[in-house]
């Protein structure tokens, strides 16, 4: 006979919706044993105390939404997933759990259906950082543990190199093979490098350079050895630039360069028709078969070369390309004619002179001689006021096609204050600015940061920062460069802080920056959502917009500065400093006027940079300081005639009877967003066009 | 704006501003009514979706999932505003609208 009190746990889990292993769970448990025992155990059955079960519903279903909380959430990972990635075996992690060691890593929740033989009551759930307490783990995990320590790998590539062998294998207790974190860390950093050396050596390769025979290729690096030298040209009335800038650069341009130019006309000697840009690996086969370098010699130049070369290019390739084999040939003539010591030498020196003087002037030689129906294509170019430089960089941030959307915010940020050029971005290295010991941005005893550009990382070797004033940073944007660092000192792992790249390709190493221009598919992306420009402008808007758009705040022409003293002089020669440019006017102003005053600088800057990149404080700092742009006013304008329209409007036409009935079907309208289940969509659309014609009738 | 360069005006122009187009000159071609029948602020599933474009739902699917059907929270159940489908199907049909007020 079974007691009133009791009940079995049979007929408890199916009268309370409670599963039968649950009982068992807390069966074991020293907290809840009084619930089973007493007088239960006399009848030789499973029995549980009736008054004990609403609590055990209770914390059946609290545990249930636990579980489900925990198995939902991507931080935590199951005691099942990790097992089958980690060598440990299951008494082995029980042991580990016991340690108390690792307490902040882990949570615990009862289990629900039945007892576990070695886990027991409770079930776990891990944070990922227990697996960097683990041996060994599968590749899934790695790739995932490394993404955390900021280096990106898949797991097909940590596969590949345990196939080649070059890892430690050990099987786990599914037969699973699993290997260790730091040695595979190192593997991968070390290949890493090992392909960034590799790249550096064959980033010519596909030039048409290796196509020309030894007598031409010499030719070219004997030149290009003479320039690099530093070596004077100079022939007749031409006399070319002494030291060419970015030497490591523009060498390997003018190589791919010239082998272009004798690439095409050998071409052209071969019959093979002319493309606008040609490369001997797009040549058909037919093509490659005719092609022969041998019919060319670089001093054996006609006229007709000329002709065949200019059929296909337009004016100002043409003038391109004029521009880098003058001095060629210029070298050339300079060289023979010292050699040229006895009269027939000299003749022949005299008649090669004639035939390539008559090559070189068929060539354009401004953009000016255009042919009757050539046009040149002009860039656009868009000066954007503060407001929509504010929009670009939030259209940056939320950019989901991009990589890493805060550092193109940044890049934009700092070009639109700094003025810096495209082409210097990816040369600035964090030692430029003025740096505090933790190799962060100070600011200076004006509350600005400072940029110190030198001569080697600016556009053509010639535009330095100034040097007292150097190029001064406002201090919101040092903060969020600050960030930006922040980030990237992480992820470089050991590398010195405040030295190397600030924008670079890959975060771990600091000394290796971008070869080529950068944002530029970011930039394209962007262009399409630019709706406060004209199409033409949208076309060809570019990083450089920024420093267009600096120069014209600070010195445009709508622009007045509320100290009247500034106006004028004053501002233009601040615009200068901070643009790098040479200080403008006559010899008396350039020579024999003392410098601009700190002051009167940072006032200006103050001003017309210095503001705040959040839409609705900007409104407040323009309103301060009585600044407005042209495209200000005439939005303004615009949009007070609009509300007193509409004002009117709905004062006049609205009666109170139709504006019931239209709150209703906006009502209805509003439900009739989402299709309704039972609807197909074609019903859907016939409902939604019945109360838009109602609504149409009542306006 | 009638003068415009029509190749700069069928690349960089979004359904918005070809709509404003057809308000202000009107136009002779035909849009296909799908243009005319959703809202802007309509909500649609991929299964609506599917249901207007002929592809299957999971290609629809996939365009949210790799960013190229802009959806209102970034993950399943998708749900896309008017507008933005509009803008999408836009890209598609522009060539073709376009050629048609030459």
């Amino acid at each position: 006979m079974k007691s009133n009190d009791f009940m079995t746990i049979y007929a408890a889990s199916n009268e309370w919706g409670i599963s039968e292993g649950f009982f068992s769970v807390l069966k074991s448990l020293p907290k809840h044993e009084a619930w089973f025992t007493g007088d239960a155990t006399q009848y030789g059955q499973d029995l549980v105390l009736k008054t004990a079960i609403p609590n055990i519903k209770a914390l059946y279903e609290k545990t249930c939404e636990e579980f489900n909380n925990y198995t939902k959430d991507p931080n935590y990972l199951n005691i099942g997933g990790l097992v089958k990635g980690v060598t440990q075996t299951n008494s082995e992690i029980k042991n580990m759990i016991d340690s108390k060691q690792y307490d902040h890593l882990f949570v615990k929740v009862l289990r629900r259906k039945k007892l576990d033989p070695i886990f027991g009551a409770y079930i776990y759930f891990f944070k990922y950082d227990f697996l960097e307490h683990c041996e060994n783990l599968t590749t899934g995990f790695l790739a995932k543990l490394l993404k955390k320590r900021g280096i990106v790998v898949s797991d097909a590539t940590i596969l590949s190199y345990k196939k080649e062998g070059l890892l430690s294998v050990k099987e786990n207790q599914y037969g699973i093979d699993t290997m260790s974190l730091n040695e595979v860390e190192s593997l991968v950093l070390a290949k890493k490098k090992e392909k960034y050396m590799h790249s550096k050596n064959t980033a010519n390769e596909n030039s048409n350079f290796s196509v020309l025979n030894s007598q031409q290729q010499k030719i070219i690096e004997e030149y290009l050895s003479f320039r690099k030298k530093g070596g004077r040209i100079s022939h007749n009335n031409y006399r070319a630039k002494k030291h060419i800038a970015n030497k490591e650069e523009t060498l390997a341009k003018l190589r791919s360069a010239l082998a272009t130019f004798f690439f095409r006309i050998i071409c052209a000697r071969c019959n093979i028709d002319q493309k606008p840009k040609m490369r001997y690996a797009f040549l058909t086969q037919d093509e490659k078969e005719k092609y022969d370098s041998n019919k060319f010699h670089p001093t054996q130049i006609s006229e007709d070369d000329a002709f065949a070369f200019m059929t296909e290019s337009k004016t100002t390739s043409a003038v391109h390309v004029f521009q880098t084999i003058k001095p060629f040939y210029a070298w050339i003539l300079q060289r023979l004619k010292n050699d040229a010591l006895t009269p027939d030498k000299w003749f022949e020196y005299g008649q090669l002179e004639l035939r390539i003087e008559s090559f070189l002037n068929q060539f354009p030689t401004n953009y000016s001689e255009l042919a009757s129906g050539e046009t040149i294509n002009k860039v656009n170019k868009s000066f954007l006021n503060r407001e929509e430089m504010i929009i670009v960089r939030e259209k940056l941030l939320n950019d989901p096609g991009s990589h890493d959307p805060y550092r193109n915010a940044t890049i934009w940020e700092l070009c639109c204050v700094t003025g810096t050029r495209p082409y210097e971005v990816r040369k600035l290295k964090i030692e430029y600015f003025l740096l505090d010991k933790e190799g962060y941005i100070k600011l200076n005893s004006r509350g600005w940061g400072e940029l110190h550009i030198p001569r080697e990382a600016s556009k053509h070797e010639n535009s330095p920062s100034h040097p007292v004033l150097g190029t001064v940073i406002p201090a919101g944007t040092v903060k969020r460069v600050n960030e930006y660092l922040k980030r990237l000192y992480k992820k470089q792992k050991n590398e010195p802080r405040g030295k190397g790249f600030l924008f670079r390709p890959e975060d771990l190493f600091p000394e290796k920056g971008y070869k080529s221009a950068i944002m530029t598919d970011v930039m394209t992306r962007l262009k399409t959502q630019l709706d406060f420009l004209s199409y033409e402008q949208r076309r060809d808007f570019e990083l450089k917009a920024s420093r267009r758009s600096m120069n014209n705040l600070i010195e445009g022409f709508g622009v007045r500065l509320p100290i009247e003293r500034l106006n004028g002089r004053i501002q233009k020669v601040a615009a200068d400093i901070q643009m790098r440019h040479k200080i403008s006017g006559d010899i008396g102003e350039m020579h024999y006027t003392a410098p601009i005053s700190d002051d009167d600088f940072y006032t200006v800057l103050n001003h017309t940079i210095n503001f705040p990149w959040n839409r609705k404080e900007l409104i407040m700092w323009e309103k301060e300081l009585n600044l407005h742009s042209s495209k200000d006013f005439e939005i303004q304008s615009e949009e007070k005639e609009s509300k007193k329209i509409s004002q009117e409007k709905k004062e006049y036409e609205l009666n109170e009877i139709n504006s019931k009935r239209l709150d209703e079907i906006n009502l209805q309208l509003n439900k009739l967003r989402k299709r309704p289940k039972g609807l197909t969509i074609e019903e859907w659309f016939e409902m939604k066009e019945s109360l838009e014609k109602e609504k149409m009738y009542i306006n | 704006m009638k003068d415009q360069n029509l190749e700069i005006f069928s690349k960089y122009s979004s359904w918005e501003e070809f709509e404003g187009y057809i308000h202000e000159y009107g136009f002779e071609g035909s849009i296909p009514h799908v243009f005319e029948k959703i809202r802007d602020n309509d909500l649609l599933t991929p299964s609506d979706i599917s249901y207007i474009t002929g592809y299957s739902e999971e290609t629809v699917r996939r365009w949210c999932r790799s960013w190229k059907l802009k959806t209102t929270t970034g993950r399943a159940p998708y749900h896309v505003v008017g507008s933005d489908l509009k803008n999408f199907l836009y890209y598609w049909t522009r060539k073709e609208l376009i050629q048609n007020y030459k």
